[in-house]
């Protein structure tokens, strides 16, 4: 999987979370850009991506996670 | 020497002035003895426990630079849970027990909680690698003592603060400008807001058995402001102090009052412990891998569960006693009760109409009101000891006899008692606390929605009668040391150096 299509995948998981359709990511997309995106909901995006991606994130992966871009390379290190 | 004290803007303004104007390498050492100086005047016998407390875990930082990081790790954490826990619950444990182990009733150390909290927070900072070990004992010892802190926080990060404490500082016009502002912010709300309010909650919870619903409503909800601009002001002194020396400390409240749900509510209340409790308890507790315990069965905890448990320990921590208990648990169901609304009816829309964020808003502020009355119940001060079933009958009596007219004389009966035999001064005091209140709230509504909860020297900064607010603050200030000296005192410490 490209890095695209990962973006893409993210994008559609963090439109299906936040039950809005027009959602747009960028790389830079954080915490404070969207509404509601807090310590749980971050469980709830970040689970919603091990199960789509088949995956399984450790603390340490996700301790360091700034944005949308850092979640994007975590998924395509731990994919590759 | 309380942060809103006469003797504390000597000793600050002392400090600073001889700090701005030390050889760098002399100005970490100085300011760690003027805040071991400020800490022993306040508790001596204390002081020892605090540098204690520093040399151990200045110790073990150093370890885990060396081969048995993990070790030196545990040994740091575990040391200081149990210094923190012995000093918070011996009285509690020795109570449990009814056969006679006699102890002497033992005084918290001051600022224990927010000192510990300090140092956990650097070991595992700096085993995870997120900042350094520190090498340099007094500046270690400075980043868990610095007199601003020391007391009740906020919480600071090691990474944020141990490079600051490192670097030169000089007098700086603007910074200096920029303390002076958020200082009189802070005094007006402790001074003028906090400690005129607590008067009127002192009397309505010694006496709330005879009192009507509007009585009780006033000291609920007064209780819920008294405590807010109490804490959130000495934060704010607390971090104007450390701008006159040069340091940024972290911001303690965003407006929380504001919040449309909880969890918004827990991002902008007591923002240093919240996000402490986040990244070293809740984060690792709904990562951790429990495969283990249940044979396989389960991978991991429940995000909802978690919630709870950190919910829960945090009304621990508050106090042993069942009313921070019940604090504590109402805490997390609210906090778990508003997620499963919105995964039953959808997540807020991030555009809804302003009538809607309203109602929310009141809805919020009512729930936690509520809860704030259990927690008024556990710390006191209380005359006679109240306890859970007090809390509710409290609760219970605001919805019942909402007479106005008895408020009124009930309103007059308290304050003549208390402290000013005079209609006039009653009349004096009913407005200026109106007048306090109105203002400080017009303050946090302008930062929050004019100014997107920038900092509040800033939001300050930012309007355009701001010499008029400034002399407003000063003129509330005054007034507000002179009705302190009319016969109550203040709240000497901040409210929440008990913990």
């Amino acid at each position: 999987m490209d890095k695209q299509q990962i973006f893409d995948t993210v994008q559609e998981i963090f439109r299906d979370n936040f039950d809005d359709a027009e959602l747009t990511l960028t790389r830079e997309t954080c915490a404070d850009d969207i509404e509601g995106w807090d310590s749980l909901e971050q469980i709830n995006l970040l689970s919603a991506c091990e199960a789509e991606f088949g995956l399984r994130f450790q603390l340490s992966d996700i301790r360091g996670l700034r944005n949308v871009g850092d979640l994007i390379d975590l998924i395509e290190r731990l994919n590759g | 020497m309380s942060l809103q004290s006469f003797a504390y803007f000597g000793f600050l303004a002392l400090t600073a002035l001889v700090y701005l104007h030390l050889p760098r390498r002399l100005q970490p050492p100085f300011l760690l003895a003027a805040s071991w100086l400020f800490y022993a005047a306040a508790m001596p016998a204390m002081l020892p426990l605090l540098l204690a407390l520093c040399a151990f875990t200045y110790g073990c930082g150093r370890g885990l630079s060396g081969a048995h990081k993990t070790a030196f790790l545990r040994l740091g954490v575990i040391g200081s849970l149990a210094v923190l826990a012995f000093f918070k619950y011996v009285n509690f444990l020795a109570g449990l027990f009814p056969w006679g182990l006699r102890l002497p009733a033992l005084a918290l150390p001051l600022g224990i909680s927010f000192y510990t909290f300090a140092a956990i927070s650097y070991l595992v900072d700096a085993a995870r690698g997120d900042c350094p070990v520190e090498r340099s004992f007094v500046r270690y010892a400075l980043f868990l003592s610095l007199f601003a802190t020391v007391t009740q926080g906020p919480i600071c990060r090691a990474g944020r603060l141990l490079p600051q404490l490192d670097a030169e500082h000089r007098f700086d016009a603007a910074r200096c400008v920029r303390a002076l502002r958020l200082f009189a912010l802070g005094l007006f709300k402790t001074v003028a807001v906090s400690d005129v309010l607590g008067v009127l909650v002192d009397n309505v919870f010694a006496h709330y058995r005879e009192y009507g619903g509007l009585m009780l409503l006033a000291g609920g909800v007064g209780y819920t402001l008294q405590l807010y601009f109490n804490f959130s002001g000495y934060s704010e002194l607390a971090r104007a102090s450390g701008l006159f020396l040069g340091l940024e400390l972290p911001e303690n409240f965003k407006t929380p009052l504001f919040s449309t749900n909880f969890s918004e509510l827990w991002s902008r209340w007591h923002i240093s412990f919240s996000s402490w409790l986040q990244d070293y308890l809740f984060t690792p507790l709904v990562w951790a891998d429990v495969g283990g315990l249940t044979r396989g069965r389960v991978r991991r905890l429940p995000p909802l569960l978690c919630i709870f448990l950190v919910f829960f320990l945090s009304g621990f921590w508050h106090g042993s006693t069942l009313p921070f208990m019940v604090w504590g648990f109402l805490q997390a169901v609210y906090r778990v009760g508003e997620e499963l609304l919105h995964r039953r009816f959808g997540k807020p829309k991030k555009r809804a109409p302003a009538h809607r964020l309203w109602a929310k808003r009141a809805v919020v502020f009512c729930l936690w009101c509520a809860s704030e009355v259990f927690f008024r119940v556990g710390m006191g001060p209380n005359p006679q000891p109240l306890g859970v079933a007090d809390a509710a009958r409290f609760l219970g009596g605001c919805v019942r006899a909402l007479s106005p007219a008895r408020f009124a004389g009930e309103l007059y009966a308290a304050l003549y008692s208390d402290f000013y035999a005079h209609s006039l001064m009653i009349a004096l005091y009913v407005a200026f606390l109106l007048a306090a209140l109105a203002l400080a709230f017009w303050l946090d509504y302008r930062r929050c929605f004019a100014y997107k909860n920038q900092p509040a020297e800033a939001a300050l900064a930012g309007e355009k009668h701001r010499t008029l607010l400034y002399l407003l603050l000063i003129a509330f200030i005054l007034v507000g040391f002179i009705l302190q000296s009319g016969g109550f005192g203040s709240s000497g410490f901040g409210m929440y150096a008990g913990f």
